[in-house]
């Protein structure tokens, strides 16, 4: 049984969180304020109109694919020091196990996602107080939504990399989960359609079913149809959707990287 | 009861896919025991397995076939690593972190107390000479430096059994006598140190006894006090003997 396991899988986020920060992977931020504002300007000069609504739709689509690069890098950085510099061999020829160093590194790995949304999102409210565009509590849930699929995100593409025989393999694999993931209605789409012959049908099947469908995380489209309410019972399941996927992909990151040798 | 006991470990690494899989011994059949407060000095050429050796007895690769325990518990398991201590050959540390960092980082996965921890961090890194360079970034150390947080590192948890790849690697002269006092001093506190080297000359000063891997094989054990001559004939003897075989 090992000892004051969350002491140790804690001491492991702090140190991916540090890492990430002395690496400057939120130097990200930087660009993503850039994009925002360099944006913002553009659309007052194109659609004076809808400028509201189209500047709190990319901003939050901003949002998602920085924080998809912040957690790529920050899996890349990690991933790269420990294992191709070897600074793993000696952190896990202390007493810590396996799976406690995969969970610290998760958790390390959401600190960074968490603090990135949390200066995103006070960006975005800033253009959005400066630019008079009045946004409601509906947001933190877009904001919410969106956190679930990045975290789902981490859990699975720390289980790649545990089973790939190389980083790069495995960044490649996770970021092509990610796309798909965002194109699961287009998938249902072709098997439904009857000009798909029944071998591609099959294929997209189980992909259908095995890769996460990351567009249940998607609100933000929703925030205006649904007059600024969403419904709970449907924020609860896309949580347990989140919180199952994160685990089952965990799981199988830790059997791996169990009997991974380094 | 034996610090260290291996028994019949067997070591073979696969590569490749499964239609072009390629198979590398590393271990075939290695039975070594090493006694309490023993300095033990594994000597062999590069790729002889020394190295596989201890990653094995650290929990970094798993054996193919065959046993290896310290102190009577599985080497590798997690209560086994909190009484033992490694240095790779060549340790790398993350460059943005600093030496107070690392070890503290390192610290709180030995599960030094808080109270504890800044002295005897304090205490390993004023005996590697590194005390006022704590708060220095790691990328701007030099190879010797980064091996002396490396033995720093080692001295973290009081640890019973010690796992040194290659300690001199990298150190210049100086360095290599401090490394080597560092060593006699755990001698002396009756720690069991196992000792990976090819640099024979450090063997005679160090080690009780010595053992010689030649291609996966422990072709030799020997008490250093009963070698006749210098150990570096002895060492090149055996070898050849063994290539003749």
């Amino acid at each position: 049984m090992e000892k004051n396991k969350f002491g140790k899988i804690l001491a492991v986020a702090q140190n991916v969180l540090n890492e990430c920060i002395r690496h400057k992977v939120l130097n990200i931020l930087f660009v993503f304020a850039l994009a925002l504002i360099g944006g913002s300007l553009l659309i007052e000069e194109l659609s004076p109109g809808a400028q509201g609504r189209t500047l709190i739709n990319v901003g939050y689509a901003n949002m998602e694919i920085f924080g998809f690069l912040t957690l790529m890098l920050s899996i890349f950085i990690m991933t790269f020091e420990e294992v191709e510099m070897r600074n793993l061999w000696l952190s896990l020829t202390k007493p810590i196990s396996r799976s406690s160093y995969l969970l610290g590194k998760f958790l390390g790995i959401t600190f960074v996602l968490l603090l990135t949304i949390a200066v995103m999102s006070i960006i975005i409210m800033g253009i959005a107080f400066f630019g008079r565009i009045s946004l409601n509590l509906n947001y933190i849930l877009i904001v919410y939504s969106m956190t679930l699929g990045l975290l789902l995100t981490i859990a699975f593409t720390l289980a790649f990399i545990s089973i790939a025989t190389n980083l790069t393999t495995g960044l490649i694999f996770s970021s092509f989960v990610f796309l798909i993931g965002h194109l699961t209605e287009h998938l249902k789409a072709i098997i439904e359609n009857p000009l798909t012959s029944e071998a591609v049908k099959v294929a997209l099947f189980i992909v259908y079913y095995i890769t996460p469908n990351f567009s249940i995380f998607n609100l933000k489209d929703k925030a205006y149809m649904v007059d600024g309410r969403f419904d709970l019972s449907y924020i609860l399941l896309i949580t347990l959707y989140a919180a199952v996927y994160t685990f089952i992909s965990l799981l199988i990151g830790t059997r791996a990287f169990k009997k991974k040798e380094l | 009861m034996n610090a260290i006991e291996v028994k019949n470990l067997k070591k073979t690494y696969i590569s490749g896919h499964f239609w072009n899989r390629k198979r590398a011994v590393a271990l075939c059949g290695v039975d070594l025991k090493i006694k309490e407060k023993e300095v033990f000095g594994l000597l062999g050429l590069n790729g002889a397995g020394k190295t596989t050796l201890i990653k094995i007895m650290t929990g970094l690769v798993f054996p193919t076939f065959g046993s290896a325990s310290i102190l009577g518990k599985p080497a590798g398991d997690v209560q086994t690593r909190k009484e033992m201590a490694y240095l790779p050959e060549m340790p790398y540390f993350p460059r943005y972190l600093t030496p107070l960092e690392i070890l503290d980082f390192y610290a709180r996965l030995y599960e030094v107390p808080r109270k504890n921890r800044k002295e005897i961090i304090s205490v390993a890194l004023l005996k590697v000479g590194l005390y006022e360079k704590k708060n220095i970034k790691l990328k701007e150390f030099s190879k010797g430096m980064l091996q002396k947080v490396g033995i720093a590192q080692l001295l973290l948890n009081d640890a019973k059994v010690f796992f040194l790849d290659e300690p001199t690697y990298g150190l210049d002269p100086l360095a290599t006598k401090q490394m080597r006092d560092i060593i006699l001093e755990l001698k002396k506190a009756g720690k069991t140190i196992f000792l990976n080297t090819h640099q024979v000359s450090e063997v005679k000063q160090i080690c009780d006894r010595i053992g010689i891997l030649n291609k996966g094989r422990l072709i030799s054990e020997a008490e250093v006090k009963n070698i006749k001559g210098s150990i570096e004939s002895y060492f090149v003897k055996k070898v050849a003997d063994d290539g003749k075989e």
